[in-house]
């Protein structure tokens, strides 16, 4: 079985990107391109990764890391933002993130993190 | 599909829309601290105002009070004087039967008695003129005859003196209306007058009035002695109070002006970071975009000219991060912890990362860090940042070879630590140089001007100078000069 990852960016073409290069390496990408249709998502699709922006149209990312983390899922959820600031980086780890990316991010790496994570699609 | 175009369209109005109103607020927040800044008085007009007031309010004081002294001084002296003359007259009197004496005239004139008092008070030193009142105004004794039956019944310092009142009176010749003043000598200006009442022997009445003029030329000697004195000092003593508050203010409003000014940085710097962040984070987003669909077309190119313009695209977006970066961390408010930072080691960090590009552009590098420096104080981040953004400016200034020369050493007796980054590059033009550290100034066209500001706020945030010299077409020298320590 595919280790399945949920994407929630409102950038759509970034969404898009991700899912498209991730396909390609063996994993099952679903986009949701605000924070509520992410949550929706989540529930139904039951991802082992979720790659989070941080700026989001309608709820923002730390919010949706909580909720997340509040269905006491053990998906990585990896924190994606524009800011580059420290705080924020902080305020994730400790909202229960496992890791931060910040853009514009190399897909690659973005790839070698994913296939470096630990029980990944032991699901 | 067609949604799919709609709305990034409709997404970028919003961010148009976005970008405006900050702007707009932008606009009204420079409005604001300029009309702010107006309100606050100028350092340099409160120095003047103070200069004026102070001198004015000083100068009042001092005169009055060396006036008041000097009066003071004037009468207590002369009054001193008067009592001594009186009471040397009251007691010569007093032996000679006053009451007597006034009782019959004829007496007067003798040479025995009370008449020999008369001579005796004419033989006070100084003393001019004497007469002798009788209790009716008469003169009864004069060492001028002509005076002598004369009754003066309009003066009221007789009259005082006939109720037992002592007397004293400064006058100057010139200004006399009294028609007995007709005596005094050339040269004689001042004098004291002075009436003195004659007691009888058991006190109970004042049988008679001497009045007598003196020109008392060591008292008056004393007198102006005292007063050039009492001026002296007041005069003395306002300068120095004045030269006093006024280096004290003057001290006051130039800190004032630093503190403004660097007030007026740190404001700027903050509206500059809050811009830049926004700008930052706006522009990350689209770049993330168009990163990622170049690493996508990168897989899927297949001819060897279109991999190479995806990687270009790849590139140059890659440039604009790390600018935002900077930018970023040129907006970073400042971070209290320090660590001992070794700069002969980074200095030779970050020239490694530049070796391939200075081999590429025949630039050759030299490096004389003397030994056993002290380390500085400070964020090795920010100093190899630092580093890497002045060997950038001097790699970039030197496309057609040239030598990159670094050292260091302390200086100041071990209290400074100085590194000197020399190129052999275009050099600044000599218009720029006072520009180039100041935010945001570039004369290239890539880039946002922000390296040497960053360079000097760095520097400044570890207690450094920066110094620039440059001749156009022979290369810049930055001297960087940071305090050892503990030194």
């Amino acid at each position: 079985m595919l280790p399945r990852v949920l994407v929630i960016d409102d950038e759509i073409r970034l969404a898009k990107n991700i899912r498209v290069y991730l396909s390609r390496y063996e994993f099952d990408v679903q986009v949701a391109n605000s924070g509520l249709e992410g949550l929706e998502i989540f529930a139904a699709f039951q991802p082992d990764i979720v790659l989070l922006d941080f700026k989001l149209p309608d709820i923002d990312g730390l919010e949706v890391l909580g909720r997340l983390r509040a269905t006491g899922t053990k998906a990585h959820i990896i924190l994606m933002t524009g800011q580059g600031s420290t705080e924020v980086a902080v305020a994730a780890m400790k909202a229960g993130a496992c890791d931060y990316l910040s853009k514009p991010l190399v897909l690659k790496d973005l790839k070698n993190l994913l296939e470096a994570l630990p029980g990944k699609g032991s699901h | 599909m067609a949604q799919e175009s709609n709305r990034p369209e409709s997404s970028q109005h919003a961010g148009s829309g976005d970008g405006a109103a900050p702007r707009t607020q932008a606009t009204d927040g420079t409005g604001d601290a300029s009309r702010h800044m107006r309100e606050v008085p100028k350092p340099t007009n409160l120095v003047r105002s103070f200069a004026l007031l102070s001198l004015i309010s000083i100068s009042v004081i001092c005169c009055v009070a060396a006036l008041l002294l000097s009066r003071f001084m004037e009468r207590a002296l002369v009054q001193r004087d008067a009592i001594v003359t009186a009471e040397l007259i009251q007691s010569i009197a007093e032996h000679e039967e006053p009451d007597l004496a006034f009782d019959r005239p004829e007496l007067l004139s003798d040479e025995e008695g009370l008449g020999e008092l008369f001579i005796h008070i004419t033989k006070i030193p100084d003393v001019l003129r004497a007469n002798v009142f009788a209790p009716d105004r008469s003169i009864v004794w004069s060492n001028d005859l002509a005076l002598v039956g004369r009754r003066f019944v309009d003066n009221d310092e007789l009259e005082e003196a006939l109720r037992g009142q002592m007397v004293v009176e400064l006058g100057k010749v010139a200004k006399s209306t009294k028609n007995e003043h007709a005596f005094f000598k050339d040269g004689v200006t001042d004098f004291v007058e002075n009436y003195v009442p004659i007691w009888a022997h058991d006190h109970s009445m004042v049988v008679g009035v001497v009045e007598i003029y003196r020109a008392p030329t060591a008292l008056f000697e004393t007198i102006r002695g005292g007063t050039w004195l009492v001026w002296s000092i007041a005069l003395a003593s306002g300068v120095f109070l004045y030269t006093t508050l006024f280096w004290v203010v003057h001290r006051a409003a130039s800190v004032m002006r630093r503190q403004h000014a660097l007030l007026v940085e740190s404001e700027t710097m903050v509206a500059v970071g809050e811009m830049a962040t926004a700008v930052a984070h706006g522009i990350r987003n689209p770049l993330a975009s168009i990163r990622s669909s170049a690493e996508l077309a990168l897989e899927e190119e297949t001819t060897e000219i279109g991999r190479e313009a995806t990687r270009d695209v790849i590139l140059e977006v890659d440039r604009i991060g790390q600018w935002l970066r900077e930018m970023l961390l040129f907006a970073r408010p400042e971070r209290g912890e320090l660590f001992e930072v070794d700069l002969g080691d980074t200095v030779r960090r970050s020239l490694d990362n530049f070796e391939r590009t200075m081999a590429r552009q025949h630039i050759r590098s030299q490096v004389h860090i003397a030994d056993a420096l002290p380390p500085v104080k400070g964020d090795a981040q920010l100093l190899t940042q630092m580093f890497n953004s002045i060997i950038a400016n001097a790699v970039e200034a030197m496309p057609n070879g040239g030598s990159l020369d670094v050292r260091a050493a302390l200086c100041r007796e071990g209290k400074e630590l100085e590194m000197t980054l020399s190129d052999t590059g275009t050099g600044i033009p000599r218009a720029h140089l006072d520009q180039v550290l100041k935010p945001f100034f570039t004369s290239k066209r890539s880039g946002l001007g922000i390296g040497l500001q960053l360079v000097k706020r760095i520097v400044e945030r570890h207690g450094g100078r920066i110094m620039l010299s440059s001749v156009e077409g022979q290369g810049t020298t930055v001297t960087l000069t940071y305090p050892v320590p503990g030194a």
